[in-house]
């Protein structure tokens, strides 16, 4: 498992907070650091991996836990 | 053994629901439609319910109180001052009631609702270990106060404020908080963040406790986002007390059954996502994907008295949206269909949606499509295409008739989810759609001729 720089916990957010907050976590993080995500949001399954391959930051791992889901990106 | 308090999330409305309980007996807070889910904690703990209480006639969903109550012949508690039409126990401020080692009391916090009324949870010692808080006192925020109607707006936020300052001043620092709202519900007046509290760490930052009043007030009102048209159906059947969901399936219907049934116009939910929908799909059925939304968004488009066809790619995803929909009184359903891939292809109604990227804009002329931003109007002002028509999604259904015929609708929202609806939408409102499946985030500006924000 790579080095997880950052955690947001984006539990309790609805579309499309999940995806906003996720946007301004990477933006704090320098290239290569890789930034965890949380959600309740079972939408977030579906549009963090489409964010994140929409702005070529790399997802590493996308967990579908039922009513919580886990994200893993590396920033580009 | 101490108490304990058991958390019922109910994410795709943004609700939470409780069973206090003493190792033996339980009271039960506000709990959704879908009782199984209760009966589910009650057994694994092998508890005793003396009482279900609730907070307040809900807004945002059919309670499961009446149901549950009566199943497990306990005590049906309401404030005495809601007009409803069964028997139950009306509690006033300041009454007690007695389950096995714990004790509840009421408390009068009007706000969310005239009459809400927050329950203070004690031990066997009197020591104040939690409180139930409903639609007052959220986490980081408070129960929104215009759902009653606009006339009202403003005395209950004025009683809002001094609800939550109450609680404050009379509910021990210590005490956990326990909203129902606020998790993503639009019963929220805005989106909490955290996932537990205190009465102490609320002090430190719930607008109601650290604002003047007046800051609080000018906040409260300018912050309030539309919310779901459901609502409003959804007291009214809250105070006939409702039944419990029934988990059985619809009739299972074919293809000739379900293309005869929209020829009638009647309201076919396809659930299948985005790219298999709109690849393939039978004219006037409205695409909402399986998400956390999904009744928020379809509370909006489809009139609440439908009687509705599912259709979906497997027999649990059909089930699962029969559950959500129940919990907000959509439950005349007349049947479902599992759609196999291909299953629509080469029938007459069958039609296709283009799904394209903002990029894709750069191929027509501008005078060779029209662009809709179906996005809250915060979110349009925060900067938006140029030559973007806005209709915010909710007020698509009365205001269809704003969007120009004769060319393609480009329709974008923030992520693609309220656009696929809406481009649905429009083909069953014989307009053509083409869905921009791309990111349009707060303060992003999409297309070559962009506008800065504040244009």
């Amino acid at each position: 498992m790579p080095d997880v720089a950052q955690t947001l916990d984006a539990s309790g957010l609805a579309c499309p907070m999940p995806v906003v907050r996720t946007r301004q976590a990477i933006d704090q993080l320098e290239s290569g650091q890789v930034l965890e995500v949380i959600s309740t949001d079972r939408g977030s399954l579906q549009d963090i991996p489409a964010w994140a391959g929409s702005t070529g930051n790399r997802l590493i791992e996308s967990n579908d836990g039922g009513d919580r889901f886990t994200f893993l990106i590396e920033k580009a | 053994m101490s108490i304990q308090i058991v958390t019922i999330e109910t994410p795709s409305l943004g609700d939470r629901s409780y069973v206090a309980h003493d190792g033996s007996k339980a009271v039960v807070v506000d709990p959704q439609r879908d009782i199984d889910r209760v009966l589910d904690v009650l057994h694994e703990h092998n508890l005793d319910v003396t009482h279900v209480v609730e907070t307040h006639v809900h807004n945002d969903y059919v309670t499961g109180g009446h149901a549950l109550a009566t199943m497990l012949d306990a005590a049906y508690c309401l404030n005495a001052d809601d007009e409803v039409h069964f028997d139950r126990v009306g509690l006033s401020d300041g009454d007690v009631l007695e389950s096995g080692l714990m004790r509840v009391r009421a408390l009068l916090t009007p706000g969310h609702t005239p009459t809400h009324l927050s329950y203070v949870l004690l031990d066997a010692e009197g020591n104040e270990v939690g409180v139930f808080t409903g639609g007052s006192m959220l986490f980081g925020t408070v129960g929104r106060p215009d759902l009653i109607g606009p006339h009202m707006t403003m005395e209950l936020a004025k009683a809002q404020y001094h609800s939550v300052q109450r609680i404050a001043a009379e509910v021990d620092d210590a005490a956990s908080v326990h909203p129902t709202h606020g998790f993503g519900s639009h019963c929220s007046a805005t989106q909490a963040t955290k996932q537990s509290s205190t009465v102490g760490t609320e002090k430190g930052d719930n607008p109601a406790l650290v604002k003047s009043e007046e800051e609080f007030l000018q906040e409260l009102i300018d912050g309030l986002t539309p919310y779901p048209t459901y609502y409003r159906h959804m007291a009214p059947a809250n105070v006939l007390g409702p039944e419990a969901f029934d988990a059985t399936p619809p009739e299972a219907f074919d293809l000739d059954r379900v293309a005869a049934l929209l020829r009638e116009g009647a309201w076919v939910v396809d659930l299948r996502n985005r790219r298999d929908f709109n690849a393939s799909f039978l004219a006037g059925a409205i695409n909402a994907e399986l998400r956390n939304d999904l009744p928020n968004y379809l509370g909006w488009m489809v009139p609440f008295e439908e009687h509705l066809v599912l259709v979906g790619d497997d027999a649990t995803v059909l089930d699962e949206a029969q559950r959500m929909l129940s919990r907000i009184g959509y439950d005349r359903l007349q049947g479902r269909m599992v759609a196999e891939a291909g299953a629509f292809a080469g029938h007459e109604l069958e039609r296709t949606v283009e799904v394209r990227n903002f990029d894709g804009l750069d191929l027509v002329g501008p005078d060779e499509r029209t662009i809709l931003d179906v996005r809250d109007t915060w979110e349009y002002e925060s900067g938006h295409h140029r030559d973007a028509v806005h209709i915010p999604f909710h007020e698509l259904p009365e205001r269809i008739g704003e969007v120009p015929r004769g060319r393609p609708v480009w329709i974008y929202c923030a992520t693609g989810a309220r656009a696929t609806i809406a481009a649905s939408f429009l083909v069953r409102s014989g307009l053509e759609a083409v869905l921009i499946d791309d990111f349009c985030l707060p303060g992003d500006v999409p297309g070559e001729k962009a506008v800065p924000a504040g244009v």
